[in-house]
């Protein structure tokens, strides 16, 4: 009979938080696409600024061609929020909650760089 | 008057920074030094007016539908470099040589000394065809501008002032007289106020007992005939691809993101 050496842990079923958000957004985009192209997260154990531990690595995957755009990154804080979003279109530095998060994702998908480049990854893949 | 952005990419996929990248310095010309296969930058691209030109598939070549870009004939013979004309619409047109050195961890000096000597005789026969020197060149040399294989006369020659004796050539001892390229990355080296001193195109510190950590591998120069049409106010050395960091916190290229290189911007009037 074996012995438990470690605790039991509380393990969420579910992402939470920053995660939750981002996985949220990707979920849409490929329902919206016919999962043509797809908002894919990485999520980087390592490599964030002093300030920024966590960084969550956000492109664009198209499965058919196996091609990545890479779209933006979301750095997080240790506690999670605040998080910053930094795209070639937006910068925001301070963004408090799940609520300002959703904000900002959105402002990012609607800019007219982001459109043309969705619009035109689905043009590659008819 | 055409805006030259160029860029090694270390064939990377690095769509999603090129694309911003161009959205924001706007440029007539874009060269991808290390172009990937695999990219989907005619595509992408082709919205904001930009066309793959076909040439060496080691430089992507991207104009504006609004420049007349011709590659010239012999471009073929060459591996690392390319030879295109430019002609911006109602404008004087030009002869632009693109290289890519051969690499310094797997080349001398002396190697990519023979290259450059090749791509000047040949820029010169090219220049004696069409009967004018309005001639760039530019890439990743793989050498900074004080390196023999730049800055010698049996390289590419290319040298830190405009005029020397108000002639576009000069005396060379043992080889009469001599024409050359004026190089202005020299004044851009070390001139960044919030960088480092010598911050340029590239970081590499080999833990040798001098090291000048900042090369400027990627330069443009160009003839000192048509110096005064380089804006040399707005050559630039880019730090960001629009919101996007190229650099690291400590202002050295971020290579996980990005390239090892930093772009670099320049126009021409």
């Amino acid at each position: 009979m074996t012995t438990a050496l470690w605790p039991e842990f509380k393990v969420e079923e579910k992402p939470t938080g920053v995660v939750r958000v981002l996985e949220g957004a990707g979920e849409e985009l490929g329902r919206k696409t016919g999962g043509r192209v797809v908002f894919r997260v990485l999520q980087q154990l390592a490599g964030g600024t002093p300030s920024w531990p966590f960084r969550y690595e956000c492109d664009l995957w198209v499965p058919k061609l196996q091609y990545r755009y890479f779209l933006c990154d979301v750095f997080a804080s240790a506690e999670g929020f605040p998080v910053r979003v930094t795209s070639g279109e937006i910068d925001r530095p301070d963004i408090a909650d799940e609520a300002a998060l959703q904000a900002a994702l959105a402002e990012l998908f609607h800019a007219d760089q982001v459109r043309k480049i969705v619009q035109n990854l689905l043009s590659m893949t008819v | 008057m055409p805006r030259v952005l160029f860029w090694n990419v270390q064939r990377k996929p690095l769509d999603g920074l090129v694309v911003p990248l161009v959205a924001a310095a706007r440029p007539d010309l874009l060269i991808l030094v290390e172009y990937p296969s695999g990219s989907l930058l005619p595509g992408l691209l082709a919205a904001d007016g930009y066309t793959l030109r076909p040439g060496n598939a080691r430089f992507g070549v991207f104009a504006r539908t609004s420049l007349v870009t011709v590659r010239e004939p012999g471009s073929g013979v060459f591996e690392r470099a390319d030879f295109w004309r430019l002609t911006p619409a109602g404008e004087d047109d030009w002869l632009l040589a693109v290289v890519h050195g051969p690499d310094r961890r797997n080349a001398t000096d002396g190697t990519r000394r023979v290259l450059f000597k090749r791509v000047a005789d040949h820029v010169r026969s090219v220049e004696a065809r069409t009967g004018h020197r309005r001639t760039v060149v530019c890439g990743d040399f793989n050498a900074n501008p004080f390196d023999p294989s730049v800055l010698d006369a049996d390289g590419l020659h290319a040298i830190g002032v405009k005029r020397v004796g108000r002639e576009p050539h000069r005396g060379v001892r043992e080889q009469g007289r001599v024409d050359y390229f004026y190089n202005p990355m020299w004044r851009l080296y070390g001139t960044d106020p919030a960088g480092d001193a010598a911050a340029a195109t590239h970081y590499h510190h080999d833990r040798q007992s001098a090291e000048l950590c900042w090369h400027m591998l990627d330069q443009v120069v160009i003839r000192p005939e048509a110096a005064d049409r380089l804006a040399e106010a707005e050559l630039r050395i880019l730090r960001a691809a629009g919101k996007i960091p190229l650099v690291r916190a400590d202002g050295r290229p971020d290579d996980t993101r990005a390239s090892d290189h930093l772009p670099v911007l320049f126009r021409l009037i």
